[in-house]
């Protein structure tokens, strides 16, 4: 039993490294294009001392072109895709205090369907984050409630100078090279602490830094809402609503054409528990309103993504 | 069994970061000669052809298109045919691809610098079509021709990089006006159809405020700010100097200058209402230097030469004894000033007899929109008004309910529609008497938006509050007075 568990293990880590190993071409952009390194529904505190490590693999589809709140013709037949591959370290200095660094290797690829010009992509280290959470309540045998507060520095160690003949857009550097700043609280509640089954509700904030190109991405805010089973054979399914809001993105102080927008997603997510100590998870991001800024925008088309968890 | 979780996660690590350690984003395109600073140049983001170039373009009798949104065009004459193409579908494609008369040419349009230039792609070999490469130099287009793949800069009028490396583009002339002055010279020309083979909206301008604010979205080389950024200019070079003329500084009347400028006598015409600057070498082949004088009320006519001979707005001498003979155009275009000055960095600047100011007063963001016939209509009167910025902000914003309560404002209606409000029992001390405006004054237009309803009205409010120059048109006592605001 142990031996076909460890060769499961063995197998998704294969599977992350095989979609990993795709990444030596090249990068792109658009307001969404950038590593998701904070999930406000993942904020779950830990036990006392102990480490939690996950790797996932995202796949970022921004094939929808949008007109407003209008999904419209893309007639160049454009291929945008922007994947991610992510390390999330977590340690729990005590109940209370959990220490976090996500750090993430972009590729961002382009091809233009309508053209004979082959895609271009670019690729390379991508946004860094560096974190702080506290805990100030969380689940125990008398409490059905958890809180959590945190607040973290996102670092600009990205590659940040692809080139795509000139320098690559912003969107489609891996790094966004600017230091910002985020914070974000969480809240969950045990309605059937016996069947496990919770409710929980985030948001996070994130205030963009400048880069050395004098871009700045726009200012975001994502609020999740949705609720999670955990059955008895270990098994975890979550459906939550997430709506993101970001500004225009900003250039020599004014606004650049084309950038931000509101954003509603409707995101499920199975988590399998294979032992205590680890298990693998699997989620996609679905938008089901769109409400852009300017004249149109490529946007998300689904967001995917695949990871696994290990817990010492 | 604790070592065995340790290594684990140490085989994770090392098997996912390991391929990458040497990784550097890679460029696509193998790197070669470029004539400009390779580190300036900027993906724009769309991607090659990511713009589409339109290769099969459908043209209509101008009477059957639709006016709506279209401020400028752009005009080509290849023999007795004469094509226009809207600013607003070139702003969507930036390259339309075209034969006349066995001329095979690209209209190149550059919305972010402006700057409208035709092609003769005769001489690009193999397939003569140009397309968008999705790469910027100084914010500015970089085409590319699908017979070789060389990309050139657009406002340097030359091949950068490919092949055709330092292979001057021959440049085949147009002219820039508005839609309405258009309309008013080449009735029975065609124009651009919207029946692009796209799925576009081309009513919606996709740059946001970009043409009538000061803002840049990429970085340039150089910066001078003696005139707007976006102000539109005709640039002249001559050699190794360019020489650039505002059209806003021009008269709201055809104006005729002839100039001697670095050795080269040439001619320049310009016009700030109906928005159109076109220059011409005033020597002919014969060697015989000509003098011109404008012609007004004309139109294509614009200037006639001492011999009687009358020109239009081509070069072409259309009556008089030098009538088909033809003057050759300078080596010049249309462009927005901050990209002229990031080209060609040191220009002169003609200043009209307005004085550098006043330059920067009539600059695009009043001159540009102007977006239907009416506007040619021809002012009798233009005042220029200095205003304090912060007086008239707090009349527009605390003062307001005072204009809307104790003046009277009705609506001018002329044919069952609304052109314009009229003003009636101002007091002294009103903010509208401040601006200037009397009783019995009848406010048509504000920057160009025609006040034809109550939205308009408020479009027209937001516009005085917000900007630091705007326009009244106005009716008085039948004269038609444009009132030249500058907050300073």
């Amino acid at each position: 039993m142990r031996r076909q568990k460890n060769k499961f293990f063995t197998i998704v880590v294969g599977l992350i490294i095989l979609f990993g190993s795709q990444f030596n071409t090249h990068a792109q952009t658009c307001s969404c294009a950038a590593a998701p390194l904070f999930d406000p529904i993942e904020y779950s505190t830990l036990k006392d001392r102990k480490w939690r490590f996950e790797l996932s693999f995202k796949y970022h589809a921004l094939n929808d072109l949008v007109e407003g709140t209008e999904k419209v013709v893309d007639d160049t037949d454009r291929t945008r895709t922007s994947q991610f591959l992510m390390l999330d370290v977590r340690y729990s200095l005590s109940r209370n205090v959990t220490l976090r660094a996500v750090f993430s290797f972009a590729r961002q690829y382009r091809d233009v369907g309508i053209s004979s010009a082959a895609p271009v992509s670019t690729n390379g280290l991508g946004d860094s984050m560096l974190s702080i959470q506290y805990s100030p309540i969380h689940y125990s045998p008398k409490n059905l409630t958890e809180v959590a507060l945190g607040g973290g520095i996102k670092f600009p160690v990205g590659h940040n100078d692809a080139r795509i003949i000139g320098i690559a857009s912003e969107d489609m550097q891996p790094g966004s090279g600017s230091w910002d700043t985020l914070i974000w609280g969480y809240a969950s509640h045990l309605l059937l602490p016996g069947n496990g089954f919770e409710v929980f509700g985030g948001v996070s904030a994130r205030f963009n830094g400048t880069n050395s190109r004098d871009y700045r991405f726009g200012n975001e805010v994502i609020a999740s809402l949705g609720s999670r089973l955990l059955t008895k054979n270990n098994l975890g399914i979550a459906l939550y609503g997430r709506y993101r809001w970001a500004d225009y993105d900003k250039r020599f102080n004014g606004n650049v054409p084309n950038t931000g927008g509101q954003w509603i997603y409707i995101v499920p997510s199975i988590t399998i528990n294979i032992q205590r100590d680890w298990g693998i998870k699997a989620e996609v991001e679905l938008p089901v309103y769109r409400k852009l800024n300017g004249f149109r925008q490529f946007t998300t088309t689904y967001l995917a993504s695949v990871s696994v968890f290990y817990l010492i | 069994m604790f070592r065995t979780k340790y290594l684990k996660l140490l085989l994770i690590v090392m098997l996912v970061f390991l391929p990458f350690c040497d990784e550097e984003a890679v460029e696509t395109i193998p790197s070669n000669e470029w004539l400009i600073p390779k580190d300036q140049i900027r993906d724009g983001g769309p991607g090659k052809d990511g713009i589409p170039s339109i290769d099969n373009p459908k043209f209509i009798p101008i009477k059957d298109a639709p006016t709506l949104n279209i401020d400028l065009v752009i005009g080509i004459k290849i023999g007795s045919f004469v094509r226009a193409f809207p600013h607003p579908i070139l702003d969507q494609h930036e390259i339309v691809n075209h034969t006349i008369n066995s001329t095979s040419f690209a209209l190149t349009y550059c919305p972010l610098t402006g700057s409208g230039i035709a092609w003769d792609t005769s001489a690009f070999s193999l397939n003569k079509t140009v397309g968008v490469s999705g790469q910027l130099y100084n914010s500015n287009l970089i085409p590319y021709d699908r017979g070789t793949d060389s990309n050139w800069s657009q406002m340097m009028n030359m091949c950068v990089n490919g092949q055709l490396i330092g292979q001057e583009a021959k440049q085949i002339h147009v002219v820039e006006t508005t839609w309405g002055t258009w309309k008013m010279m080449y009735p029975d020309s065609l124009v651009l159809s919207r029946d692009t083979g796209f799925n576009r909206n081309y009513d919606v301008y996709p740059y946001d405020d970009y043409k009538f604010s000061d803002r840049l979205i990429f970085p340039v080389s150089n910066e001078d700010n003696r005139l707007s950024k976006k102000a539109r200019i005709h640039g002249v070079i001559v050699g190794e100097e360019t020489k650039a003329y505002p059209i806003g500084s021009f008269s709201p009347v055809i104006t005729v200058l002839n100039e001697d400028f670095n050795g080269l006598e040439f001619v320049i015409v310009g016009d700030s209402l109906k928005n159109f600057a076109v220059s011409f070498k005033r020597k002919l082949s014969d060697g015989t230097l000509l003098e011109f004088e404008p012609v007004e009320n004309e139109l294509p006519v614009i200037m006639k030469d001492k011999g009687g001979s009358k020109w239009d707005i081509f070069g072409n001498a259309v009556s008089g004894p030098r009538v088909g003979a033809k003057l050759e155009p300078t080596n010049s275009f249309i462009s927005y000033w901050f990209a002229w000055a990031a080209f060609y960095p040191g220009a002169e600047i003609y200043s009209g007899g307005l004085g550098t100011g006043l330059i920067h007063t009539l600059s695009a963001d009043f001159l540009e929109p102007i977006r239907s016939d009416s506007d040619l209509l021809p002012y009798h009167e233009i005042k220029k008004k200095e205003l304090d910025r912060f007086q008239i902000s707090e009349m527009l914003t605390q003062k307001w309910p005072e204009i809307v309560t104790n003046t009277e404002i009705a609506p001018h209606i002329v044919d069952g529609q609304i052109q314009g409000f009229e003003i009636r029992n101002r007091t002294p001390l009103s903010p509208l008497s401040r601006l200037g405006i009397l009783d019995g004054d009848i406010i048509t237009e504000v920057n160009s938006i025609k006040l034809k309803d109550v939205y308009s009205l408020f479009q027209a409010f937001q516009i005085v509050q917000k900007k630091g120059k705007f326009i009244i048109g106005l009716e008085r006592n039948r004269r038609l007075i444009r009132l030249l605001y500058t907050l300073e």
